[in-house]
């Protein structure tokens, strides 16, 4: 019996003498992780109340959901919505196809420096500030002297387009951008998956016959399937949120173009500048991650439905 | 051995790993550039002892020690603003046994610090509204109301400020601000560049309204092809030649303020905003607006000093004329369409408060009485120390420039006179004229005072209808205003969009508000 104890006793302290340094490591990660993502949710309730600094947060009146109305009484609340939703969809959708075929064609490539070289430029635009971005496109669009209209519409005989007040372009405009700006970023982590696929793989395929496409439908597409499921599923827990430079600063917040670009982040800002209603935007802030969370879970859990391994937990 | 090494190290890069975390964690201070050497030395602990300050002078000196702290906007540097504070300090602590602490942002980033530092609940006693709303930030508990702290400590304040002027300055029927002593009032007018506007052989004298404006604007295009005759500021064009009284902010005016008509209307379904914009469309499609002038991110002056345009608007007051000539580079003219006028927020326009931090409010009044009253105390604060940051020119005009080694742009003090509590009784810099002040008060004087002077209006009920109509008006005010889109159509969408974002809700509300302030 003693032995037994004794035993246990020693296995015990030799798989803490051997965790402890393990431990020791995540140590300071998590207590990043609790005082700057845990301990702030406590501020949730910032929504419910109209916070009064004399009082502090826990003695403001509580106010119930009347923080919330101002985004869902007005036409516009319906416009932000649909417009963060749908410009969201499009950036998954289309991003992650740009996305992958680019990595596949990096896959493809031949020469170890001229992948490297793309690699690099790709990655150029996503280390761009946003707002250095904006004036690119305003080096474009700009009315009198962009580079479209000066050397594409009027050479073709007809009058120059004023970019910044005709919504109906710029649904195109702002996710040709989005995507200029992060493919890079997306599709060197696809890369990177794709690299580390068995070679044998290929080889076999080969040796059976198969053709360039067939072997990247057949091998490359399912390797690169557990990526694309985790990146989309954590795109839609951020499907609420939208890029504030992206949406406010490349429009340069023209006025007609509002209807078209505006999101949940941008109305807010908008709305709130003058007021300063610290319990409005965090109802807005509440909205946002609320929602996202609850999406990201039905989506794990349709995925983990269909396939278990690919699910984010 | 060398296992022993190797775990040595691991365990001991962990350990590193798990200090360095906590080191971080060691309560940063937001604004920890900003303290002034001279802190250290003075003692900051606030007394347990109430400050008795409604006893003569010989107690105040006798109080327990205190530091007042003051936030203030400009570009300054550290070791100015401590030296500023001791010199100040020296006054105050002989009269009240008080030190004082001038801390001063930059502008671009004061706003953001300042709302910082009140959610912080970081140590501050005064500031100024720069960045911080007075109706906001009254109805957020941010600064305490004054009518208490006034009668104890800032007798000077109540004798010096009117009646009608601690009127403008009320929320919910409590003194929130004091109001700064400078102009109270504008008129509207434009400032054009002065040489070409003598090569166009028009007189200024003869212009008096915007048709005159528009016979001139054409000639500057005649003359000058390329130059763009009006420009925007920031992409806003939106003064008018109207003298409406905005009743505090947050749409809702009195078209006229003059007149004795008590309507509140939605400026922007009234007859003389449609033909204001209409002009404008019609200057736009002439050519006399600087293309796409709602995105154009660049000031006014800017674009006057780099000969991009000819004309701005402004707002037009004693000494305009010489603050924009330094900022353009160029003779200017001011060319005034409308006769200066007050209103509530002419006076409310630029005010100090109290911190709700404060630890010591009545202390804080007594500094902001002292600064207010004392001309040297006021001169000090404004304009730094002599000898070092300005030297005496005139001393019987009392006219001051830069020190022989210095300039405007490597002086450590900036010099904002109407950013503080009382520029009238500072000297005056040599760049502008001796008998500014004396101008500004016959400015006030001569200022005629809107009907609903004095009128507070509180948003707290319609805050989701602001929000609304804010976002409705981003699409449509600016573009409007530089004449972009065609008027007729877009004024009626304007609308149609503001009366279902609750607009009508927000003019109801302040009506009301306006009848019971006229009925008591």
């Amino acid at each position: 019996m003693n032995e037994h104890h004794i035993g246990k006793g020693k296995e015990l302290r030799k798989r803490l003498a051997r965790y402890i340094p393990l431990y020791f490591m995540l140590l300071p990660g998590a207590c990043y992780l609790i005082i700057n993502n845990y301990i702030p949710m406590g501020g949730l309730v910032i929504a419910f109340k109209n916070y009064n600094y004399s009082k502090g947060i826990w003695d403001s009146d509580f106010v119930g959901l009347k923080n919330f109305e101002f985004l869902f009484t007005t036409q516009e609340a319906w416009t932000i919505t649909r417009n963060t939703l749908l410009y969201n969809i499009a950036f998954i959708v289309v991003g992650t196809l740009f996305a992958v075929t680019v990595a596949v064609l990096l896959g493809e490539l031949a020469g170890k420096r001229v992948k490297k070289a793309y690699q690099t430029v790709i990655l150029i635009p996503f280390l761009i500030s946003i707002v250095v971005v904006s004036y690119l496109a305003y080096g474009f669009l700009s009315t009198n002297t962009g580079f479209i209209n000066n050397a594409i519409v009027k050479p073709m005989g007809k009058e120059e387009i004023s970019f910044y007040s005709s919504p109906q372009y710029w649904p195109f405009i702002l996710v040709l951008v989005n995507i200029w700006k992060g493919f890079g970023y997306t599709s060197i982590m696809y890369y990177a998956t794709l690299v580390g696929i068995d070679q044998s793989y290929y080889e076999a395929a080969m040796i059976d016959g198969a053709s360039r496409w067939q072997r990247i439908w057949h091998i490359t597409l399912p390797g690169l399937k557990p990526t694309i499921t985790i990146m989309t599923l954590m795109s839609i827990g951020k499907i609420f949120y939208s890029d504030f430079g992206l949406f406010y600063q490349v429009p340069m917040n023209s006025g007609p173009l509002i209807d078209v670009t505006n999101t949940i982040d941008t109305y807010v800002y908008r709305g709130l500048m003058e007021l300063h209603n610290i319990g409005m935007s965090s109802a807005a802030g509440f909205y946002q991650s609320v929602v996202g969370f609850v999406l990201i879970l039905i989506a794990n859990f349709t995925v983990r439905k269909l396939d278990s391994d690919s699910a984010l937990f | 051995m060398k296992n022993f090494i190797l775990r040595m190290t691991a365990a001991l890069l962990a350990v590193m790993m798990v200090v360095s975390v906590f080191t971080a964690c060691d309560g940063t201070d937001m604004s920890s550039a900003s303290q002034s050497g001279s802190q250290s030395a003075n003692s900051d602990v606030s007394a347990d002892a109430p400050a008795d300050a409604s006893a003569g002078k010989q107690s105040t000196a006798a109080q327990d020690p205190y530091t007042v702290r003051i936030l203030m906007a400009g570009d300054a540097t550290t070791q100015d603003c401590a030296e500023v504070s001791a010199a100040l300090s020296k006054i105050t602590e002989e009269k009240y046994n008080t030190t004082v602490e001038i801390t001063r942002f930059g502008f671009g980033t004061y706003g953001d610090q300042v709302n910082l530092m009140l959610s912080s609940g970081e140590k501050m006693d005064l500031l100024p509204n720069l960045g911080v709303a007075m109706l906001t930030a009254a109805n957020n508990g941010q600064i305490l109301p004054l009518d208490d702290l006034l009668q104890d400590t800032g007798k000077d304040l109540l004798r010096m400020i009117t009646e009608d002027e601690w009127e403008c300055v009320k929320v919910n029927g409590e003194i929130c601000a004091v109001p700064n002593r400078k102009e109270h009032g504008g008129g509207m007018g434009y400032i054009v560049v002065k040489d070409i506007l003598d090569e166009t052989g028009i007189d200024p004298a003869s212009i008096k309204t915007q048709e005159d404006m528009e016979a001139l604007f054409r000639k500057v295009k005649e003359l000058y092809p390329d130059m763009a005759p009006l420009v925007s500021d920031g992409g806003s064009l939106n003064w008018f030649s109207v003298r409406k009284d905005d009743l505090g902010g947050d749409y809702g005016v009195l078209e006229d303020a003059l007149v004795e008509d008590y309507t509140v209307v939605n400026w922007y379904e009234t007859d003389t905003y449609r033909e204001e914009i209409e002009r404008h469309y019609r200057w736009a499609q002439e050519g006399l607006i600087l293309k796409d002038g709602s995105t154009n991110s660049e000031q006014g002056v800017d674009l006057l000093a780099a000969g991009k345009g000819f004309a701005m608007q402004s707002n037009t007051k004693p000494g305009v004329d010489i603050e924009r000539e330094l900022l353009i580079g160029k003779s200017i003219e001011v060319i005034e369409l409308v006769e200066p006028y007050a209103q509530t927020g002419s006076i409310a326009g630029n005010v100090w408060f109290v911190a709700y931090n404060s630890e010591q409010p009545g202390r804080a009044m007594e500094i902001l009485n002292e600064i207010y009253a004392d001309s040297i105390s006021s001169n000090l604060v404004v304009n730094g120390i002599e000898g070092k940051h300005y030297v005496v020119v005139d001393e019987a005009l009392g006219v001051i420039g830069y020190p022989e080694d210095s300039s405007s742009s490597q002086n450590g003090y900036s010099s904002l006179p109407w950013a503080w509590p009382n520029e009238l009784n500072t000297y005056t810099w040599e760049s502008s004229y001796p008998e500014l002040w004396k101008d500004t008060e016959q400015f006030n004087a001569d200022a005629a005072p809107s009907v609903a002077m004095g009128f507070g209006w509180n948003n707290e009920n319609v805050l989701t209808e602001i929000t609304a109509c804010a976002n409705v008006l981003a699409k449509y005010e600016k573009a409007l205003a530089c004449g972009e889109l065609e008027p007729g159509a877009a004024i009626a969408k304007l609308n149609d969009e503001l009366n279902s974002a609750g607009m009508q809700r927000i003019v109801e509300e302040k009506q009301e508000q306006l009848d019971a302030w006229l009925a008591s």
